[in-house]
């Protein structure tokens, strides 16, 4: 889905869409270009073979189900925070198009975790996961982006945006290695601080550490579990998602884009005609 | 570097401003301490590094614009001399308003006004300065540091798909992207045949058209183990009387295998246009 126009809008839906996400690998015909594939679809054994050992390589679709816990309580800095932001599209505290400050509504980065709840533009969550020297990397369907996970047992950074230290991102720095034959750990840290946690606007420090675990639970099924300790911001820990991501048959994505033309365009001239900014 | 505006501009002044940045990092990293988080220009691959291995591009490689001093292309691609344009080429053409020649108040460049995508071959040449090569069994990724952006070639013998952008129910969307298939040409030479293009982006930097139609090739080959050679050709019959040679792009690999980001954010960019671009607001691409 290119329209961004439809991005924006998405976003009134993406709740719903997001906790109840339905499969799109059981032989669906999608639209687009996906025909281009068809000759490399494989069959699906069923029932599921066993997960292989340390290997998550491939393409899939998710989140489904989605369950986090709720938020917890924030710590004076976080609601400081939290009030600055005009959310779009969250079932608890939505704004106008026009009034929101959501940095998606102009296609900004979504940045890490954000883009893993995937429903900012669509529903469309395809992760893909492949391997460099001492490195996972994570290419990811919305906003066709990517990134690196060190396995060559290097230490996070301990700081950001100082002096020879590494700067901020919007995706952070993330090491991982495989806590058994099916379960792969990987811890983020070193995130710009510009991109929200959610669609809500609930903030995350730069230094929040957000842990993920993809369990493989058998060849077509994996689990994940995403928790953020962030005490600058919230008083404990907790999981931020809870959800599967199933086995890609086609393994190919479409162009999943926010275009900031077209975004912008629709903002400006639909959801603010008379150019009130709300930042 | 999150200077994203510095994108929008970054092709008036990329050369001077590399050099001054290399310059200055140069004598900064010589004395700090080396993070392994962070990606250092002046710490470069030393000569070829012996032999290319065979049939692998995998690994991460500083481009021409990464301040790593690697070599320059010998036809730049993103100003090349283009062969005679038909006159629905020369049509396109003239409507394109690149931001060489128009500022960032007149360009028309979609990029440069709105951090939209480059689109397919122009994110191959235009601010080049990381990119990273994954295989799996039946694909190649091409990641690149700018924008984030990652990019597939399927290698599993499929054929390109012959009717993108056209009408019924078997066409295929075009795509920022395109469709992209890859071969082994020899253990050295990665080829890669791509079209179904999104015909409103623009081929090169100085606004050259593609159609949907339009088949790019591009030879990937791996002239050492530090070396790493591209060559971008377009064969684009509706829009121009001969293939066009866009150009080289050189690689050099990266030691620690570390790219920072770098990324356009439109929301800053925005602001960049009101407050100092583009301040009377003039936008030439509304009128597109």
């Amino acid at each position: 889905m290119r329209n961004s126009i439809l991005a924006s809008l998405a976003a009134v839906l993406a709740l719903l869409a997001a906790y109840d996400a339905q499969p799109m690998a059981q032989g669906r015909p999608r639209s687009g270009g996906e025909e281009f594939v068809s000759e490399g679809v494989p069959r699906m054994p069923n029932p599921p073979g066993p997960a292989p050992k340390r290997d998550l390589s491939g393409a899939w679709v998710g989140p489904q189900n989605n369950k986090p816990d709720r938020v917890p309580p924030m710590t004076a800095a976080g609601e400081a925070q939290f009030k600055l932001r005009k959310a779009y599209g969250d079932a608890t505290r939505s704004e106008s198009l026009g009034a929101s400050n959501d940095p998606f509504i102009t296609c900004d980065p979504l940045g890490f975790p954000r883009d893993l709840l995937a429903h900012a533009v669509s529903s469309r969550g395809g992760t893909l996961f492949g391997s460099a020297p001492n490195r996972i990397l994570i290419a990811y369907e919305q906003q066709r982006v990517w990134r690196e996970i060190w396995t060559d047992g290097r230490a996070l950074p301990k700081a950001v945006d100082v002096r020879d230290a590494p700067e901020s991102r919007y995706f952070g720095y993330s090491v991982g290695r495989w806590e058994n034959d099916t379960t792969l750990v990987i811890d983020t840290t070193g995130l710009d601080e510009r991109a929200w946690l959610d669609e809500a606007g609930h903030p995350r420090s730069a230094m929040a550490h957000i842990q993920e675990r993809y369990t493989r639970t058998d060849q077509y099924n994996l689990q994940l579990t995403v928790t953020v300790d962030d005490p600058k911001y919230y008083t404990k820990p907790w999981t931020f998602m809870r959800a599967n991501f199933y086995w890609m048959k086609a393994q190919d994505f479409a162009e999943t884009l926010c275009i900031p033309s077209e975004a912008i365009e629709y903002r400006d001239t639909l959801a603010r005609p008379s150019g009130i900014d709300a930042k | 570097m999150r200077h994203p505006y510095i994108g929008a501009i970054a092709s008036v002044a990329t050369v001077l401003v590399l050099s001054v940045l290399a310059a200055a990092q140069n004598t900064q990293q010589n004395n700090a301490p080396r993070s392994p988080w962070k990606y250092y220009p002046a710490d470069r691959a030393v000569g070829d590094g012996g032999p290319a291995p065979k049939r692998d591009l995998t690994g991460t490689w500083a481009g021409a614009s990464s301040g790593a001093a690697v070599p320059r292309s010998r036809v730049n691609p993103k100003n090349p001399p283009a062969p005679p344009l038909t006159p629905l080429g020369q049509q396109l053409f003239d409507r394109n308003k690149p931001l060489t020649k128009y500022s960032p108040a007149g360009t028309n460049d979609m990029h440069v006004r709105y951090c939209d995508p480059y689109g397919f071959p122009q994110n191959m040449t235009n601010e080049i300065r990381g990119m990273t090569i994954t295989t799996t069994p039946t694909r190649t990724f091409v990641l690149l540091q700018y924008m984030d952006l990652w990019r597939e070639i399927w290698t599993d013998g499929r054929t390109l798909p012959t009717n993108v952008g056209g009408r019924g129910r078997d066409a295929h969307d075009p795509k920022y992207n395109g469709y992209s298939i890859g071969h082994w040409e020899d253990d050295y030479t990665f080829v890669v045949e791509t079209t179904g293009l999104t015909p409103t982006t623009w081929a090169t930097d100085s606004g050259y058209p593609h159609s949907v139609d339009a088949r790019v090739t591009e030879r990937f080959h791996r002239d050492s183990k530090n070396d790493l050679t591209l060559t971008i050709t377009m064969d684009d019959p509706k829009l121009y009387t001969k293939p066009f040679y866009i150009g080289d792009v050189h690689f050099r690999w990266i030691p620690n295998q570390q790219l920072d980001d770098f990324t356009c954010i439109p929301s800053e960019l925005q602001q960049y246009l009101k407050e100092m671009g583009d301040p009377a607001g003039s936008d030439p691409s509304a009128t597109r």
